[in-house]
């Protein structure tokens, strides 16, 4: 039995048509950024290097795959019942997807792309850069090796496919320490900047608010994205298993909340918060969107039985969670840099790649197996050599 | 702003995302299309006595060394609605993966391929005259030839039987659903109808179209083709 | 022996003497542009027609461009120069977004761009000469020298002159100190890329090595942790699992194949020719 990859001509839907045109744009786009440099296809300047590539594209990015590491935690480690097996492989794949995108994105961001292995030779362990960059090096590895039993599945071989699934504890503790070092040191990066941000986000705490709230959306992006697969594949949804993360993420956004405001207290701060200023405004918006609103739709148990619900709540805390990303990286900023939007040129190319990574997921959802629950490891028949049944 | 921006856009896009879904949906409830989420599979019956060829075709080996073949519960509920059954006559001789009966369906038909070669010594008369008696059981009066095997020593090895059997009827049940899944995300318009909604939970096949019945054909039914 | 520079705003007089001998030695153009830029390597700052301040790169003691630079591209040297190498550099520009007094720049228009600072002249102080902006000065507002000299021949004039001085030497403690050194006859409040940082004495680096320091910790304790949670639960499982097993074994509920039970050589008889 070899199944093999159908490729068809697909359909042009609406969103393939969306697909298609931002391609051709970010080609454009690339085109221009490597020949007349970054200047021209940004709105970055030296008193605000870093914009939206990095603010939504890496921030965003890498928080958002935090479901990869959280539910495989879960799953092999916490070993919190079986139910949750079958969104191990979904969410491995997002984060996979997630990890390869923000690479891309940092071949767009980065001033010399071609340099961007110099940190494994040329090391600076005082770089918080630096640890970022080995870390996501490391865990894209990680996940690919994750999942790789997949792909080793679907073509049935069966020595990698062992190999790989008696070192899996190892790659998953690996996983769930590398995300925790470097989900946390995303929030690191910007310790360095006391005086150039807004005291809202500035805190030496970032790097746990960071954490924290990286495990909190990687539940909430669980439960979104095994939404959007039910409607795109017509994968039956769990109702049990999402209710279970949502209860996750009350947990986590309590905990989020309590740090984030008794944080606050602590420096003096939260005084900020109650001005009428534009900072104070994004600076609520964020916080309902990211806790607030998740923490009651969940916590109403007529509400959370709902797919729509259940959805709406963790769109709530996954637009949060870009906000506070958003909020740190830019609008933190502002207030020192002068304001900073976007150019088109990078929207694109930020649009372009979230939309490649839809399809993708769309792709190996529809080729691979990804929905089914890992096959048993006891031999089967047909891979038992001579007495298996003929399959032409 | 940024952020506003940004969460704007995401909105917006699902918005739009959310707006394609339920135009779609009306679409195809106008077309009297029932809606419904992953298809809940029927269950399916096995006998564990039975030797089973991955083609879904049953075999009894009766004591004189002849067999009587069959087409297995799987493919009876796959195809729900059957219209007419056909064999080859008396007396054929069939080599192994030769068609030796066939299932329709309307104008559709699907081949059943035999197991073993040999020459067929009856068939079912009764069945093809009364094609809705394989329903009720398919491994009783539901059979289909009896067929005087010439190298069944060398063949019934490799067919399953008891909880093999099981087990890879089991798998069966997986890629089916594999395969219906694909089929409806590649084709919404399709529309499968077993789902919660209270849609029969059988016939599959009787609701999709011709492309799909092919496919279907070729991943379940075609095992001894290329022999 | 480390050098420095000490600035003394009161003797500016925005001549712009220094940027033009910057450009000549670096060999950069006269864009008019009156602002840090990958042209200007110094800026001499108008505050209120009568006070004129330097604005360049400080030459930190713990620089926070080299702390935050993943491949190390900025080096402090051992003179006191702050110096960046081309050739590892990688373009995140983490050293712009960090530097506490914004300094570098970055060639936003350029395919292989480049980061751009003061580099106090390295190569000529490894001559043994002095940076060419300090050559120029005709006032002596910017003079070049041992820092620890600087240093006390900075307290001597705020001594010597109490009431014409801020009685505040810059870059002494600021971010750790800084191998460029300010004194004012103005308040440092009022200096804009000065303000932030005044008296704030940890080096900025120390903020983030606090948390990068305990990375060793955090991942041998999660590490064992993780590990041995594993194998609480997973034995906790094994039990249960022999526990189960002594158990008669009940067949899953919803098994999709299902056994039924035929009657005997039924088919047998009716079949036989
Ligand atoms: S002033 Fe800025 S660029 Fe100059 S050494 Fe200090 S941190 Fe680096
Ligand atoms: S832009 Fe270059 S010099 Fe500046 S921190 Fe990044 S790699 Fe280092």
């Amino acid at each position: 039995m070899s199944p093999k990859i159908r490729i068809k001509l697909p359909k042009l839907t609406f969103w393939r048509a969306v697909l298609l045109v931002l391609w051709v744009l970010a080609a454009y786009v690339a085109v221009i950024r490597f020949t007349k440099g970054l200047g021209a296809v940004t709105n970055l300047r030296d008193d605000f290097p870093w914009g939206l590539w990095i603010g939504f594209d890496v921030l965003c990015g890498v928080a958002l795959a935090a479901g990869g590491f959280t539910i495989a935690a879960l799953v092999y480690i916490f070993d919190i019942g079986k139910k949750y097996h079958s969104i191990t492989r979904p969410t491995v794949l997002t984060a996979f997807l997630g990890y390869l995108l923000v690479i891309a994105a940092l071949m767009f961001d980065l001033g010399r792309p071609w340099n961007i292995w110099h940190p494994l030779v040329m090391w600076n362990h005082h770089s918080v850069m630096f640890e970022v960059a080995w870390c996501v090096m490391l865990y894209t590895t990680v996940l690919a090796l994750e999942f790789s039993p997949v792909v080793f599945e679907k073509f049935g071989w069966h020595l990698p496919l062992k190999l790989v699934r008696s070192f899996m504890l190892v790659f998953v503790v690996a996983g769930v320490l590398l995300s925790t070092l470097h989900q946390s040191s995303l929030g690191s990066l910007y310790l360095i900047l006391p005086e150039k941000m807004h005291p809202l986000w500035y805190s030496p705490l970032l790097p746990v608010l960071f954490f924290i709230s990286a495990v909190g959306v990687g539940l909430a992006m669980t439960i979104f994205e095994s939404f959007l697969s039910h409607r795109a594949f017509r994968k039956e949804l769990e109702l049990d298993v999402l209710v279970g993360l949502a209860r996750g993420v009350i947990l986590v956004e309590v905990i989020y909340l309590t740090v984030r405001f008794l944080d606050m207290i602590n420096r003096h701060v939260l005084g900020y918060a109650f001005q009428f200023t534009r900072e104070a405004a994004l600076f609520w918006l964020e916080i309902l969107l990211m806790a607030v609103i998740p923490i009651v739709i969940f916590s109403i148990p007529k509400l959370v039985v709902k797919r729509n619900w259940l959805f709406y709540g963790a769109v709530a805390n996954v637009l949060g969670l870009v906000m506070n990303r958003l909020n740190v990286s830019i609008t933190s900023l502002e207030r020192w840099a002068g304001p900073y939007f976007p150019k088109w040129q990078e929207i694109v190319v930020t649009a372009a790649l979230v939309a490649t990574g839809f399809a993708v997921f769309g792709w190996v959802a529809k080729n691979f197996p990804i929905f089914e629950s890992p096959v048993p490891e006891e031999p089967e028949p047909e891979a038992a050599g001579s007495e298996a049944p003929t399959y032409a | 702003m940024v952020a506003i921006f940004v969460v704007l856009t995401i909105i917006v896009f699902l918005t739009i995302d959310a707006i394609l879904q339920k135009r779609e949906a009306k679409r195809l409830a106008l077309a009297g299309v029932p809606q419904g989420a992953a298809p809940r599979l029927p269950k399916v019956r096995v006998v564990k006595g039975l030797f089973y060829a991955p083609n879904h075709l049953w075999m009894k080996v009766l004591a004189n060394g002849q067999a009587k073949l069959g087409v297995d519960d799987f493919a009876v509920k796959l195809l729900g609605r059957i219209d007419a059954i056909e064999t080859v006559e008396p007396g054929t001789y069939v080599k192994k993966g030769q068609p030796i009966a066939w299932l329709k369906q309307g104008k559709r038909r699907l081949a059943l391929r035999a197991p073993v070669s040999g020459r067929v010594t009856q068939v079912n008369r009764s069945l093809l005259e009364n094609p809705e008696q394989i329903k009720e059981n398919p491994y009783t009066r539901g059979w289909l030839v009896s067929i005087e095997p010439e190298d069944l020593g060398e063949t019934a090895p490799k067919l399953l039987i008891a909880e093999r059997a099981v087990r890879w009827l089991r798998r069966e049940g997986q890629r089916l659903r594999e395969f219906l899944g694909e089929t409806l995300a590649a084709r919404p318009d399709v529309g499968l109808t077993m789902a919660d909604g209270g849609v029969p939970a059988e016939g599959v096949l009787s609701y999709l179209d011709d492309q799909a019945w092919r496919e279907c054909e070729a991943r379940f039914f075609s095992m001894y083709e290329t022999e | 022996m480390s050098k420095g520079i000490l600035v003394d705003i009161s003797l500016c007089i925005g001549c712009e003497s220094c940027m033009e001998a910057c450009r000549q030695k670096n060999h950069l153009k006269d864009t008019g542009e009156h602002k840090l830029s990958p042209n200007n390597y110094v800026v001499i700052e108008n505050l209120n027609d009568e006070v004129f301040y330097r604005h360049a790169c400080m030459h930190c003691e713990e620089p926070t461009c080299a702390s935050v630079c993943p491949v190390a591209a900025f080096e402090k040297t051992k003179l006191g120069p702050v110096i960046w190498h081309e050739e590892k550099c990688i373009g995140c520009r983490y050293c712009l977004q960090a530097c506490p007094f914004q300094i570098p720049t970055y060639e936003w228009h350029s395919p292989n761009p480049r980061v751009h600072k003061c580099n106090m002249c390295y190569d000529r102080l490894v001559e043994g000469k002095q940076p060419a902006c300090t050559e120029a000065c005709p006032t002596g507002a910017i003079k070049f020298g041992d820092r620890d000299a600087l240093i006390a021949e900075a307290r001597d004039r705020i001594r010597k002159e109490p009431n014409k001085y801020v009685h505040h030497i810059y870059g002494l403690k600021e971010v750790g100190g800084t191998s460029v050194l300010y004194i004012s006859p103005v308040s440092f409040e009022q200096i804009p890329f000065l303000a932030p940082n005044l008296n704030r004495d940890e080096p900025l680096p120390e903020l983030t090595w606090r948390v990068l320091s305990q990375l060793p910790n955090v991942v041998s304790f999660a590490g064992v942790a993780l590990f041995g949670v594993y194998w609480i639960i997973n034995r906790r499982i094994q039990l249960q699992k022999l526990a189960e097993e002594q158990e008669e074994h009940v067949p899953p509920e919803e098994d999709f194949v299902e056994e039924i039970p035929v009657e005997e050589e039924e088919g047998a008889k009716t079949t036989e020719p």
